[in-house]
């Protein structure tokens, strides 16, 4: 028995039954691509929809710094377009609003150690991302996390991404209210959600408790919900506003105002009606334009909210939209500790300056939050291992990740904080400076990404380094400044919404490649990303750290009172901005100094030579391709199951393998297709069969027929070879249907 | 039982060799990987030397890494196999433990870092990641202690070993070997 067969035996019964299938259909279509009868996009989609991304080097080259080399990896088939089966890649984990237990934090540790490089990153939307990983790997990795309840389902690929939200929801002294049982409840409605798999792109959805602080960053994210409680007929009603349209990237879009205090009743229905209208009407085929913010830009804010309002008036009723609401005081979480005040407690070394920024106080009183602040979102396995002991100790279940890379412990009570502090400094978990200028946010950039440009981790560490140097001596007004790097013009560092952000680009300078970063000021994190900074101007990375110092002495000396970042660069304006880094664009020749040739945190020459395709993008690929590779690993399943000598289970999986592919062809013509049985084959059989759209030019309806006796007979078979020739058919079945789907859009082409 | 998930971890003589800058190690990894000297297949250098008892600098490879290690606030160096490996787990051991000597060998004599690096040869660390066949306990122990002993053996001829192991039951399989019987690592 391989390991991996071990593993899913010992964990089957602690998953939740849909994510185990999940997972067991993607081991399928593992199977069926070594054996290369996916193709390799269709597969690339699945593996993204499945949270396994593709890494830097990936496509089997890499300029070592003096030549690029190819990567000798065994043979095998490719894991995408250019992307090969061996080469290490990145694994996303989805973290709904942040939320993680010990229990959870210990088997991600585990995970980490045992398939990854020991490091666990958090990312700028919650989520945490193993580095190194190898596709073989995934199955088991995923059954590990399913078993404590995480996936790692639409962490990547066309669908909806991570729900993210405010990390102190519940807590939070100004919030309308807490926020986190209705995030969870979108997270768990939208999981696989039918009409949430045909998107062009990537969609990702925000919460927040109140408009005006930073919260979930609603107004960059493609569809967001801020809490409001109203006044009705003299009753404290909640409600959300919703937003839709923000986003970042190469056109920054803020997003707008879609309907203004949704009901709580209403905000799950308009998330599935959004979705339904992007996935008619979003574009598919070029995938710079396919976010919902260009579908919205392009048919106005108006219109697009007529279509949602339309198409939530006919949507089919759902339980789940509503029945969450009954149980929303079981989210409310409990504090493990009495609260206590700090009065008089004994203070070790450093603990002010730690206390100072990392520590925000909620609003029940005698306890707080406390923000552990890591450097550039990295935590080792030992550190997390650690961090889930002091965690139960402390606070119990109350930890979250946050869109600044950290993790926080909420409901600590105050005169725990000394004895806190001095066991995170035990396993290097107590740096100060949490929130201000030091805590810089970066993506992973050229050390992992195949979009990188340029070191955003290097930087952000060169950064960190120099101004936690002087981090007492800067000026208070400095000393609050945000910082965040992303690698290249995709934003994923969220520089858009920094005091002071950069991303990677490059210019030449007489024929040499010198790594850039624009650099972007007066972002305006607060009120939910409520403003996108202004470029103004690309200078050499070296000199970034110049850069600045040069923009902090500035705002000290030219600072009106009360004066806030936004406002003093507003005043200032780009040319005056762009004169002042005008100074560090300069950088030595390279006969006599290579140090600008070379980007922080490595030593080879720069090159833009390594940088590959992204798969942030997702591939194009139709629902149908993703649906009919779906009923083929069904079949798989099928035929495995014949090989275990499991007849009952090969003869329904392989009737389900076939009502899959017979459903996936009835919802080109049909939004909602029916889920059982009788209906889809009803179905089938009026809009395929019965019209000849199935037909094959020789065989005719042939192929469909086992799909009839099969339904019509039942499980009947008596002897192994009816499977045998059972799931022979449904091979054929699923065949006709790829060439009828084939057909059918030639056709639609043809009529274009 | 069926291990790959190997990896020693020889420790440098005296940390205080590694200074803050764990980073001067990273233009040695990539050069390492210019030179093409390395067995298997060398890919990237990650740099972790911001993490605090972190895997420091690593030299990612496709078959296993290799890392300037600060774990426990001791410095090391260590080789990690990843993917499967030929031969008896004696075997497997062995040729994890002779990579570990040959790297940390290799720093020993690295130009760049004039002779400031030097590794202890009375101790060595052998872990394994992988839960499901070598989880922390007496029973792996008991099942491994002999073909570590054996492997040390046979990479570092003339060697005697004593084995503890280290860590409770949630953390990596892990083995402090103590070493008697090896003067330096170049003579291994």
């Amino acid at each position: 028995m391989s390991d991996a067969a071990i593993w899913k035996d010992r964990l089957q019964s602690e998953m939740p039954p849909d994510l185990a299938e999940e997972i067991d259909l993607f081991e399928a279509q593992l199977e069926l691509r070594r054996q290369e009868k996916i193709d390799e996009r269709i597969f690339a989609e699945t593996r993204l929809r499945r949270g396994m991304y593709g890494q830097r080097y990936d496509n089997g080259q890499r300029h070592d710094g003096v030549d690029s080399r190819d990567l000798d990896y065994p043979e095998a088939p490719t894991k995408g377009p250019d992307t090969l089966w061996h080469a290490p890649g990145m694994v996303r984990i989805k973290i709904p609003y942040g939320g993680v237990t010990p229990e959870q934090l210990e088997v991600l540790a585990e995970c980490a150690e045992d398939h990854s490089d020991g490091i666990l990153h958090i990312t700028t939307r919650q989520d945490v991302q193993l580095h190194y990983l190898h596709l073989d790997d995934g199955p088991t990795l995923m059954r590990r996390l399913a078993a404590v309840g995480i996936t790692t389902r639409e962490a990547c690929g066309n669908g909806v991404r991570n729900i993210t939200g405010c990390p102190i929801a519940g807590v939070c002294r100004t919030e309308a209210f807490d926020v986190t049982p209705y995030a969870d409840a979108l997270f768990r409605f939208l999981l696989g959600h039918p009409d949430c798999q045909d998107f062009g792109r990537k969609f990702k959805p925000a919460f927040s408790g109140c408009a005006h602080e930073a919260c979930g960053l609603v107004m960059m994210h493609d569809l967001g919900y801020i809490a409001r409680v109203k006044d009705i007929d003299g009753k404290q009603i909640r409600g959300f506003d919703v937003y839709v349209g923000g986003g970042l990237g190469t056109n920054p879009y803020q997003a707008e105002l879609l309907l203004e205090f949704a009901p709580e009743s209403e905000i799950l229905p308009l998330a599935q009606a959004v979705g339904r209208v992007f996935a008619r009407l979003g574009e598919k085929k070029n995938r710079n334009r396919a976010r919902i913010k260009f579908l919205i830009a392009k048919l106005g804010v108006e219109e697009f909210r007529r279509l949602v309002l339309e198409e939530r008036e006919i949507l089919p009723h759902d339980s789940r939209w509503t029945d969450y609401l009954d149980d929303l005081d079981s989210a409310t979480e409990q504090a493990k500790v009495e609260p206590s005040s700090l009065n008089g407690a004994a203070r070790p070394e450093g603990f002010d300056e730690w206390h100072a920024t990392n520590i925000y106080k909620q609003r029940q009183e005698g306890y707080v939050v406390a923000t552990i602040a890591l450097p550039l979102g990295d935590i080792t396995s030992e550190q997390t291992r650690l961090l889930a002991d002091i965690a139960r100790k402390y606070v119990g279940e109350s930890v979250r990740t946050t869109v600044e890379q950290n993790i926080i412990l909420r409901w600590v009570s105050e005169k725990d904080l000394p004895a806190l502090y001095s066991e995170l400094k035990a396993i290097g978990l107590a740096e100060p400076g949490a929130g201000t200028i030091v805590d810089i946010t970066a993506c992973p950039g050229t050390d992992t990404c195949k979009l990188g440009i340029a070191s955003s981790r290097g930087l952000a560490a060169e950064l960190t380094t120099r101004l936690a140097a002087k981090q007492y001596e800067l000026d208070e007004s400095v000393r609050g400044l945000k910082i965040k790097v992303s690698g290249c013009f995709n934003s994923c560092g969220q520089h858009h919404v920094a005091d002071i952000g950069f991303f990677g680009n490059t210019r030449t300078i007489d024929g040499f490649t010198v790594p850039h970063f624009q650099v972007v000021l007066g972002g305006r994190w607060q009120e939910n990303a409520g403003s996108y900074g202004m470029p103004v101007g690309a200078v050499p990375s070296k000199r970034i750290p110049e850069v600045v110092d040069a923009i902090a002495d500035r705002f000290i000396a030219e600072r009106e009172s009360g004066e806030s970042f936004q406002d003093f660069t507003a005043r200032l304006g780009k040319k005056e901005l762009g004169a002042l880094i005008s100074d560090f664009k300069g950088v030595p020749a390279h006969s006599e100094d290579m140090s600008a040739y070379v980007d922080w945190g490595d030593s080879r020459e720069f090159t833009r030579k390594d940088m590959g395709i992204g798969e942030c993008a997702g591939e194009v690929v139709t629902r149908v391709d993703l649906e009919l590779s779906r009923a083929e690993s069904i079949a798989f399943e099928a035929q495995v199951a014949l090989d275990e000598g499991d007849l009952g289970k090969a003869d329904a999986k392989a009737f389900e393998a076939m009502l899959s592919a017979a459903q996936s062809l009835v919802r080109t013509q049909m939004p909602d297709p029916p889920e059982d049985a009788e209906a889809i084959v009803t179905e089938f059989r009026e809009r395929f069969y019965d019209t000849k759209l199935f037909f094959d030019r020789f065989a005719k309806g042939k192929f469909a027929r086992p799909l009839f006796e099969r339904h019509e007979s039942g499980a009947s078979f008596r002897h192994e070879r009816d499977i045998v020739e059972l799931i022979e058919n449904t091979s054929l079945f699923i065949d006709a249907a790829y060439q009828c789907d084939i057909r059918m859009a030639g056709a639609q082409s043809a009529a274009v | 039982m069926d291990l790959h998930r190997i990896s020693a971890k020889l420790f440098i003589a005296d940390a205080s060799a590694i200074s803050r800058a764990a980073g001067e190690y990273i233009p040695i990894f990539h050069r390492w990987i210019q030179g093409g000297e390395l067995s298997g297949l060398p890919l990237d250098v990650a740099d972790y030397g911001h993490v605090i008892d972190g895997p420091g600098v690593m030299l990612i490879g496709h078959e296993a890494d290799r890392s300037l290690d600060l774990a426990d606030g001791r410095p090391g160096f260590v080789y990690a196999r990843k993917r499967e490996a030929a031969g008896s787990v004696r075997e497997r051991l062995a040729q994890v433990i002779g990579e570990a000597v040959e790297g940390a060998r290799r720093l020993e004599n690295e130009p760049a870092l004039e002779g400031a690096v030097s590794f202890r040869t009375d101790e060595l660390q052998i872990s394994v990641k992988d839960r499901l066949n070598a989880p922390n306990t007496q029973a792996t122990f008991d099942a491994l202690s002999q073909d570590i002993g054996a492997a040390i053996s046979d990479v570092l001829p003339g060697a005697a070993a004593t084995l503890a192991q280290l860590g409770d039951d949630r953390r990596p399989f892990t083995v402090q070997v103590t070493v008697s019987g090896v003067a330096q690592l170049a003579a291994a």
